[in-house]
């Protein structure tokens, strides 16, 4: 039995290298712009808070071999719906499960949509998305929310060790809670299954439909705590004002290593990606690019960032220096039947 | 000895075929039962009814003396039933030691939560690999591992239900010979257990080697079962076999021209060893041998999808290079994959859209494609290979199995080639098409094609071909005359 080192193992990692690129990318920000400031930091990690949450349900789904384009909008339902009712004075632990049932109801929909009438995931939350558009102009003052008073926007405004915002915190929590049960629930393995061979899992005594389904679920409790997250910084809270960050939230997804084929990928690499993602984010603001610049900038990083991780050291040394020894085995064995 | 397993007159039906008809199986405490057949003959499907994968339409299954019914895949593991799939059935993104307890981890409670209990999980993976005599590293990714390693995963897999009864599916079809005496020593000690196996193999040596009995299906039915001590390999053959050919095989007699395609010393590194082989004009040459003995890759290094690593081909007396399938073209040679919806045609576009795609550049000029000429040429191909579609723009996807293989021919034969390569040309079509696509076949060689018919059905080869090769491990291990060659001898020589 041939073990490799830990160590090695984890500095040839994909998050690792990622990470590494996302620490000197940190750095040379830091040392050359205004980003180091108190302000910098927290606009920094309290834009990293939601992005995380909602790249963890992201990832989820992506490792389930579904998606949910929706996750935006649904976003600004839930924080839409939190902020009307923390306006009519319930604290924290009224409007924090309110974002989460919202979260909730909208993926149920989306989760019934694709197992129950077998509508691929894009094409399904893509059609609710568009639902959720002609929503916001439904609600009451066209999805606006103003006023929300100090027991809303207190968690979003307060700091911790200067550098800290709460929902940072937060976010780290749900993170390490999210990370412990990819690993030990048998649920989480089950996810990775019905993603990686759906055929095969049903041979495991797998249920995939309903994987998927409850996947879709935890998918939606996690877009309600990402919208009470980034909304409870806000002095006013604008329903569609979440609509396109499914695309970021997606980046951070697919930068991190998770397939989007499903069964592939891990928490960590969404993890860095994160940071990464709204690194370049704030790298945009504090460079002083123009937003057409910075879209074309952001999006070079991200190649670079893949390719520098997604590269495999080892066979590009074989290719360099030569390994004849080795013949690639193709065919393989045909069916029989 | 006592039954654990009996199958009693168990009916299986899919739409238009009968796949098993009145199957009987007994299966004895702690014996290994092998289960032969040729291709197609319904072992796989035996195996999915006894695993609750299909349920059976009519039959009883009587589990340790009690009749049961099995609903799912969960519910025949909960009754001590496990199988090995031909196909694996692993996840490569998991740890091995996850993939054995995936859908049944050990669970512990902490402050009332439910988590994998990967202590136990440890203890237990190391207790079933001491048992079978293996060592695989847990924490390794299975996508890392090879195919013999992942089989005994499979089987660790398996005995983590603690399964009393294992059925395994063609253990032996992807494994060297190494792996294989591995594999027969692990099977040796998980008898000695008292583990009850289902053997399902056609190779006829290993059958002999670790089976106590034997039961043969052919068609879907019970043939007969027998102890391997007291019956020969001939007279499993003849239980195999035993099909009547008639005019199933409409074969015109033709003049032989020249050798127009040789292959020589063909070799790729552990897939094909040492081919030479030679096709004459008109022929049709019969290609026979087990699923996996390189008939397929013999195809693909001819043709050029696969890179060989030395051998020449000379076509028409001049040695070309075909590095390409494109090269292949050039030279007049096509190939007609086996699998005609994933590979061979576009399902979703028109008959004509398919025929003429190889060839649109001959039947475009500047301004594009010359409409006219692409439907006079797509008629001709749907009345000279009678193809029942109502008009050519009709989609592929809603023809029959038949016509669809007649369009993947008809596609080949519109490059105009010399040589035809036909993998498996009637897999899948009923028997009615079956005998259209053989005068389709007889009465191109007969124009004047050389054909290679590679086929996993003997009859059709015995019916059809000139002359047989017959395929073994990558090596041509026969060759026989058509008018020379019976089942059992080719039989015989494959297995």
């Amino acid at each position: 039995m041939k073990k490799q080192n830990k160590l090695v193992i984890m500095l040839k990692s994909r998050e690792f290298i990622l990470g590494l690129f996302t620490l000197i990318f940190f750095i040379i920000l830091f040392a050359t712009t205004n980003f180091k400031t108190a302000a910098g930091l927290q606009a920094y990690f309290r834009d990293i808070a939601y992005i995380l949450v909602a790249s963890i349900a992201m990832t989820i789904l992506f490792l389930t071999g579904n998606t949910d384009l929706s996750m935006g909008t649904t976003m600004g339902l839930a924080g839409y719906f939190a902020a009307y009712v923390a306006k009519l004075g319930f604290e924290w632990y009224i409007f924090i499960p309110v974002a989460i049932i919202t979260g909730l109801i909208f993926a149920g929909i989306n989760g019934v949509i694709v197992t129950v009438f077998k509508v691929p995931a894009m094409v399904a939350s893509l059609a609710l998305m568009t639902i959720h558009m002609g929503l916001f102009t439904l609600l009451p003052a066209g999805g606006w929310v103003e006023n929300m008073g100090p027991n809303f926007t207190l968690m979003g405004s307060t700091n911790m060790l200067t550098y800290f915002p709460v929902v940072f915190i937060i976010a780290l929590l749900v993170f390490i809670i999210s990370v412990i049960y990819m690993k030990s629930s048998r649920f989480s393995k089950k996810i990775y299954a019905v993603g990686g061979n759906a055929h095969a899992s049903t041979l495991a005594g797998i249920n995939p439909d309903k994987t998927v389904f409850i996947t879709y679920l935890i998918a939606g409790a996690l877009v309600g705590i990402a919208a009470v997250l980034f909304y409870t910084n806000k002095q006013m809270v604008q329903a569609n004002s979440s609509y396109g960050m499914e695309m970021m939230f997606i980046t951070t997804t697919v930068v991190g290593g998770t397939s989007v084929a499903g069964g592939k990928g891990n928490l960590w690499g969404t993890f860095v990606g994160t940071f990464l993602v709204a690194l370049l984010t704030r790298a945009m603001i504090f460079f002083g690019l123009q937003d057409y610049y910075s879209y074309a900038f952001q999006g070079v990083i991200i190649i670079i960032a893949v390719l520098a991780s997604a590269i495999n050291f080892s066979s590009i040394s074989k290719k360099l220096f030569g390994n004849n020894k080795e013949v690639v085995c193709c065919g393989g064995n045909t069916n029989e039947k | 000895m006592s039954c654990v397993l009996e199958l009693k007159d168990v009916v299986k039906e899919f739409p238009g075929v009968k796949a098993l008809d009145n199957m009987q199986l007994q299966l004895e405490k702690g014996e290994l039962h092998a289960v032969c057949g040729e291709n197609g003959a319904g072992k796989s499907t035996l195996m999915k009814v006894i695993t609750g994968v299909y349920k059976p339409d009519q039959g009883e299954m009587i589990l340790k003396g009690e009749p049961v019914k099995i609903k799912n895949p969960n519910d025949a593991y909960s009754k001590g039933i496990a199988i090995i799939y031909q196909e694996t059935s692993l996840f490569p993104e998991l740890t091995v030691l996850e993939n054995i307890f995936i859908g049944h981890e050990p669970i512990k409670c902490i402050a009332g939560i439910k988590v994998i209990d990967y202590a136990e999980m440890r203890k237990k993976a190391i207790q079933i690999f001491n048992k079978l005599g293996i060592d695989i590293d847990l924490d390794g990714l299975v996508s890392k591992l090879g195919v013999a390693t992942k089989q005994m995963i499979e089987i660790a897999k398996a005995l983590s239900y603690e399964a009393e009864i294992l059925i395994l599916d063609e253990p032996t079809a992807a494994l060297t010979n190494r792996e294989v005496r591995a594999l027969f020593e692990t099977i040796a000690r998980l008898k000695s257990d008292g583990v009850s196996m289902v053997y399902i193999s056609h190779r006829l040596e290993e059958i002999f080697e670790i089976a106590d009995r034997v039961t043969v299906v052919r068609d879907g039915q019970y043939v007969a079962t027998a102890h391997t001590k007291e019956v020969t390999s001939n007279q499993l053959i003849s239980w195999m076999v035993g099909r009547s050919v008639d005019e199933l095989y409409p074969k015109v007699q033709v003049d032989l021209g020249d050798n127009v395609l040789e292959v020589k010393k063909l070799n790729q590194y552990h897939v094909l060893r040492d081919i030479n082989l030679h096709l004459r004009k008109g022929e049709i040459l019969g290609i026979a041998g087990l699923g996996g003995s390189g008939r397929t890759e013999l195809a693909f290094a001819i043709c050029g999808f696969s890179q060989k690593d030395t051998g020449e081909i000379i076509i028409d007396g001049k040695p070309v290079c075909i590095n390409s399938y494109r090269d292949a073209m050039r030279n007049g040679l096509v190939y007609v994959s086996e699998d005609r919806k994933d590979k061979g045609l576009v399902v979703a576009m028109s008959v004509k859209e398919n025929l003429t795609m190889p060839i649109l550049s001959r039947l475009s000029n500047l301004f594009g494609i010359k409409f006219k000429e692409e439907e006079s040429m797509c008629q001709g191909y749907i009345d000279s290979l009678s193809i029942k579609t109502p008009h050519s723009d009709f989609t592929i996807n809603n023809l029959s199995g038949g016509n669809q293989q007649k369009v993947s021919v008809a596609k080949a034969l519109a490059v105009e080639p010399k040589i035809l390569i036909l993998d498996e040309p009637t897999r899948g079509v009923d028997v009615g098409a079956k005998a259209e696509i053989h005068r389709m076949i007889s009465t191109l060689a007969s124009k004047g094609l050389s054909i290679i018919m590679i086929s996993s059905d003997l009859p059709e080869i015995l019916g059809m071909a000139d002359r047989v090769y017959v395929m073994k491990e990558g090596k041509i291990a026969g060759e026989f005359m058509g008018d020379q060659v019976t089942q059992e001898k080719v039989l015989t020589v494959a297995l």
